[in-house]
């Protein structure tokens, strides 16, 4: 590197100017990774599965008015009519639905008397819950008809069968999760038995620690707000939500409140942190956009004001491609101090930092991708100066003193 | 060393034509100490320009030492100016940000020169124009006539068939001006060929040889010489 050693002195006997535009790189390089740091860690969670199959999963809410009587049937009519309906695969009531923000939650103990083992959501349907999810079931069986205890309110005081996720499993388990299959877990004092474990079902909230501790329990409740949850052939989805108002709209009383895909729900659910994402990138980008065009004008200031230096190397043997090299390597050299001061830093600011504004640490690799990518953005920044600077004749050093 | 044959330069600039040579033929031999004089705005500087590869010629032939330049790459170019010709410039044209052992190890870094070559050549360079102790100052620590002596090491330290040196008293005084000049004399003594644009006569007639430039014309004949004398 002939021209490493050189550019240090240079850099050295300047001090000032270098010296701040490494801190302001290595400003904006702490800005910048922690920044996309936080949306990757948002995205990432956003991006957890549900579970459910989130492209043909259809949630249809409506009300079972009494004054048409008794609201278990009410629930059946609706039930029939909606499997009834073409490009539907089955459907199946709810009590509640996945990352809705309101739900039902409890603690489990595997004995009545002893310590709670585990706390999660609770959700009560019938045997067609799985199916109208398209949930995976790892291991056990699913509700028989005959296990379904129906109930108008307060299903969760029951003692009835139920399928737990099998994150919930491992959380009670954590050697062998399937060892559950068979036991009972209590809730409100009343023994539920374990016969099947799924995959995955979030349930209600998404902030929460326990989303994926999830019970399904076999008591299928009618309320006067019912939630069913419809499962749809591949392609079907717009013509059943078409069809669904005609066919379940059978009397002057019935309202249906909204007939809506899964993905829909999830969205709602998210809608502050994709905001919030979508508000973070866009500082994110212009943060890049002044970075570069700043690195840019710094760069183009400082070629012109040594014009006649540059005129000098040329005239003295450096090729053009000599003085381009010369400058990339310079700006090179200031932004890596800058992320070496930014990495530093962040080690060092780290802790503090995770406890007054709660951001997560950012691990180290992200760290170092960061690093490159802002060397990589000044040497893309400084290129076309730089290409300008290898223009400059070396004819200038005897002309126009 | 130089050769120069129907050589002529014309600058194009928003459609106006300058003809700033008008066709020449020019020898110049290994060890001569050559002094360019003429008018303000005839040429001289054009002509050295072209002779130290920092402009191009339009027509015509140049060869320098032994190897016509016209069709050298920038690369070959830079390179062969690097290792064939030394610069003194009027304005010393150092590097503020390097000290005087930096500014002459700069060209040297371009060549295949090790660490202990290129401070060997610095230090005698140095010592040979009388500033070894101020390795360490920086150009603005040092007079204009220090600073062009750093310059003349700089340009000799390569050891260079020919420095080219355009004016490089023009902003010196006389008495510095004087140690100038005959640092050049003893450099070219010791058989480094010297081409030397000024405009002042007396300084001139200590050349072997005169070259006049008038209006883009460039003439050669001994009667300048006695001219001048
Ligand atoms: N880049 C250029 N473009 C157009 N014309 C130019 C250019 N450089 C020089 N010239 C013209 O060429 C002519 C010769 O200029 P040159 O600088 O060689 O003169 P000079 O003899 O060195 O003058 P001085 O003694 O004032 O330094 C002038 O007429 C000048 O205007
Ligand atoms: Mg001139």
């Amino acid at each position: 590197m002939r021209d490493l050693i050189p550019i240090l002195k240079t850099l050295k006997k300047q001090k000032i100017a270098p010296a701040l535009l490494a801190f302001q790189i290595a400003v904006t390089f702490m800005v910048l990774v922690n920044a996309i740091y936080m949306i990757s860690e948002r995205s990432d969670l956003i991006a957890r599965p549900i579970g459910v199959n989130m492209e043909n999963t259809l949630i249809v809410v409506a009300n079972l008015p009494s004054e048409q009587g008794d609201l278990t049937t009410q629930l059946e009519d609706d039930l029939t009519i909606l499997k009834s309906i073409h490009g539907v695969v089955n459907a199946a009531p709810i009590t509640g639905l996945p990352l809705e923000g309101w739900g039902l939650y409890m603690d489990f103990k595997l004995d009545p008397n002893e310590e709670d083992v585990a706390y999660g959501g609770y959700f009560g349907s019938n045997e067609n819950l799985i199916e109208a999810f398209d949930l995976t079931l790892l291991a056990g069986e699913n509700f028989l008809p005959s296990d379904i205890q129906k109930v108008e309110n307060d299903g969760i005081f029951k003692s009835s069968k139920i399928i737990i996720t099998k994150a919930l499993a491992e959380k009670i388990y954590p050697d062998n999760w399937r060892d559950i299959l068979g036991k009972s877990l209590y809730y409100h004092k009343e023994p539920h038995e374990v016969i099947g474990i799924v995959d995955k079902l979030q349930n209600a909230w998404n902030f929460w620690s326990a989303l994926e501790y999830t019970v399904i329990s076999a008591v299928q409740e009618a309320n006067d707000t019912q939630r069913y949850v419809v499962q749809v052939e591949s392609g079907q989805m717009a013509s059943v939500i078409k069809a669904i108002p005609e066919k379940l709209l059978t009397h002057p009383y019935k309202q249906i409140d909204s007939i809506e895909a899964l993905s829909e729900v999830k969205r709602r659910s998210y809608q502050e942190d994709i905001a919030t994402n979508k508000l973070l990138t866009v500082v994110c980008i212009c943060l890049t956009i002044i970075k570069i065009f700043g690195i840019l004008g710094q760069a183009k200031f400082n070629i012109s004001r040594r014009t006649k230096q540059i005129g000098t190397r040329r005239a003295l043997g450096a090729s053009k491609h000599q003085v381009i090299r010369y400058f990339m390597l310079e700006n090179a050299i200031i932004s890596t101090i800058g992320v070496c001061i930014g990495i530093l830093a962040a080690i060092i600011l780290n802790n503090q930092f995770v406890e007054l504004l709660s951001l997560s640490p950012v691990p180290i690799h992200f760290l170092l991708v960061g690093a490159i990518a802002i060397i990589l953005l000044g040497q893309i920044a400084v290129a076309y100066p730089v290409s300008q600077a290898a223009k400059i004749s070396p004819a200038i050093t005897t002309r126009g003193t | 060393m130089l050769k120069m044959k129907n050589l002529s330069k014309a600058f194009l600039t928003d459609a106006i034509k300058t003809q700033a040579l008008h066709p020449f033929d020019l020898s110049i031999e290994q060890g001569e100490f050559v002094s360019v004089i003429g008018p303000s705005g005839s040429g001289k500087t054009t002509f050295l320009n072209i002779a130290g590869l920092l402009e191009e010629h339009s027509d015509g032939l140049y060869e320098l030492d032994g190897q016509d330049v016209a069709q050298f790459s920038d690369k070959k170019k830079s390179a062969y100016r690097n290792e064939k010709i030394g610069f003194v410039f009027q304005s010393f044209n150092l590097i503020p940000e390097l000290n005087l052992y930096d500014n002459i190890d700069m060209p040297l870094r371009y060549r295949k020169f090790n660490r202990d070559e290129r401070h060997a050549r610095i230090i005698q360079a140095l010592e040979q124009v009388g500033l070894a102790g101020r390795k360490d100052h920086y150009p603005t620590q040092l007079s204009g006539g220090q600073q062009q002596r750093v310059a003349i090491a700089r340009a000799i330290a390569g050891t260079p068939c020919v420095i080219l040196a355009d004016e490089p008293t023009g902003n010196l005084d006389s008495k510095m001006a004087e140690g100038i000049m005959s640092l050049l004399k003893d450099i070219n003594a010791a058989g480094t060929s010297i081409i030397m644009v000024t405009h002042d006569n007396e300084q001139a007639a200590q050349a072997q040889r005169i070259v006049q430039i008038k209006d883009g014309h460039l003439s050669d004949s001994p009667d300048i010489q006695k001219e001048i004398a």
